[in-house]
């Protein structure tokens, strides 16, 4: 390396270089406590030491667990790194501290919670999604209990719909994780539960711990019906939270987290209500839109009326005109008729004293006197009667 | 049929809102004719007023199955 850096620069890097690495900046370190120091100022300096190696450590006054701090004792320290250049040493800060004797609580729940976790049963794919409006809602939890009033209560405000099961159990004390299993077991029997609330209020780990048990974890994954934990205040996590297809941080809030709320489902009903009538007011609008729209095309289409009526009344005009020419026409004819019949006419002639001369036998007309002969018979026509006479000449 | 009449008394809020829910949607669609939404939209407001006659009665049936042991 080229480069020669100040001790300042050195251990600044360094300090920059530990108090970035996110794997270092909140961790767990399981250790021995050897040369602790006390100083009045209530911080402790120690080391944590393994059966191999050594690491500086402070813990400044008031940390949660700084009691534990003794000499030769096993515990879990809770913290980050950092880099200490006055010292020239790297430090673990711890923030807090669990003693770890046998068969400590804290181990006890790691050591379970590694082996539950290594077998699956905190998989986030298996968690099964609540029903959204649960008919059936089983309680497990203490029927003497604060919480199962609270419970009601809730529900009671929130979801008056559903029915509310309770499988009693005593939530603290050495049968309680049997009696939660039982109770647990009892609602899949009974089988019409949608859901389980698992519930216990607040207390110390030693209270909380069935809810650590792995009987209790092993019945809550074995579950066909979804169960939501509410166990303890919201700082408190145990095994059958992990567990659980859904965590609640309370009691009142596992009872809120599995159904709607009423006032909610009404402003609902009304938001449907008026998209109900907006949609039909729609229909109605678009729909008159297109009868209008039809009753122009209609009109645009309908038969010109007043071009029909002039039509007709031209036709009639024609067919009067046509039919009075015929008639004149007919009329001209008779009274040429007329006339020439009335040239034909011979009784004018005769009244003039001319006589119609015709052959008496056969009735043909004489017009010639070669015609006749002596003795033939004719008959006379006159304007007052006939006669008939003999030719003699 | 009494078998329906049956069940359609008993349907639950849930399958009610699916029901309702499915119904608005048609007539959001804009593909029904104004009779199919007049009928629709009947059918929507009477599941709306059985819905919230639902919410008006319900009252909260709480029931004790511990093991008595």
């Amino acid at each position: 390396m080229n480069h020669s850096w100040s001790v300042t620069e050195l251990t600044g890097y360094l300090k920059q270089a530990l108090e970035n690495d996110l794997n270092l900046t909140n961790l767990s370190v399981v250790g021995e406590v050897s040369n602790l120091s006390s100083p009045p100022s209530g911080h402790r300096y120690f080391r944590l030491k393994d059966a191999q190696n050594v690491v500086q450590a402070v813990m400044w006054a008031n940390r949660p667990g700084i009691e534990y701090l003794r000499e030769g004792e096993q515990v879990l320290a809770t913290g980050k790194m950092t880099f200490y250049g006055r010292g020239g040493n790297c430090n673990f800060q711890s923030d807090s501290v669990v003693p770890l004797g046998e068969g400590s609580l804290s181990v006890e729940f790691e050591r379970l919670k590694a082996k539950l976790e290594l077998e699956g049963l905190f998989d986030l794919n298996r968690k099964r999604d609540l029903p959204m409006f649960p008919k059936v809602v089983g309680v497990v939890t203490s029927a003497s209990g604060s919480v199962w009033q609270d419970i009601q209560n809730v529900l009671r405000r929130r979801y008056p719909l559903c029915e509310l099961l309770l499988s009693h159990s005593s939530v603290q004390g050495v049968d309680a994780a049997e009696e939660l299993r039982e109770a647990i077991e009892i609602l899949n029997l009974e089988g019409r539960s949608d859901v389980i609330i698992l519930a216990r209020g607040g207390g110390s780990l030693e209270d909380l711990w069935p809810f650590n048990e792995e009987q209790l974890a092993r019945a809550i994954f074995a579950s066909k019906i979804p169960i939501v934990s509410g166990v303890g205040h919201e700082t408190d996590i145990t095994i059958a939270d992990l567990v659980a297809d859904m965590r609640a941080p309370t009691p009142s809030a596992a009872a809120e987290l599995i159904a709607p709320d009423v006032d909610n489902l009404r402003l609902d009903l009304n938001t449907y209500t008026n998209r109900a009538i907006q949609n039909l007011n729609n229909s109605l609008s678009m729909n008159k839109y297109k009868l209008m729209t039809l009753t122009d095309n209609v009109n645009r289409a309908a038969p010109n009326l007043d071009e029909h009526r002039r039509s007709i009344d031209e036709y009639f005009q024609r067919f009067c005109d046509v039919y009075e020419s015929a008639i004149r026409e007919r009329r001209n004819v008779i009274g040429a008729a007329e006339s020439q019949l009335r040239i034909l006419d011979f009784s004018s002639v005769l009244a003039r004293g001319f006589a119609y001369v015709q052959n008496a036998s056969d009735g043909l007309p004489i017009r010639s006197s070669r015609e006749l002969a002596p003795r033939d018979m004719i008959r006379l026509t006159f304007d007052d009667g006939q006669k008939s006479a003999e030719v003699i000449d | 049929m009494s078998d329906s009449e049956n069940s359609n008394e008993e349907i639950s809020y849930e399958d009610l809102v699916t029901k309702l829910n499915d119904g608005i949607k048609s007539l959001e669609s804009g593909n029904l004719s104004l009779d199919q939404s007049i009928e629709l939209y009947k059918q929507c407001m009477q599941m709306i007023a059985k819905c919230n006659d639902y919410l008006d009665k319900a009252e909260i049936v709480i029931k004790d199955i511990s093991n008595p042991s």
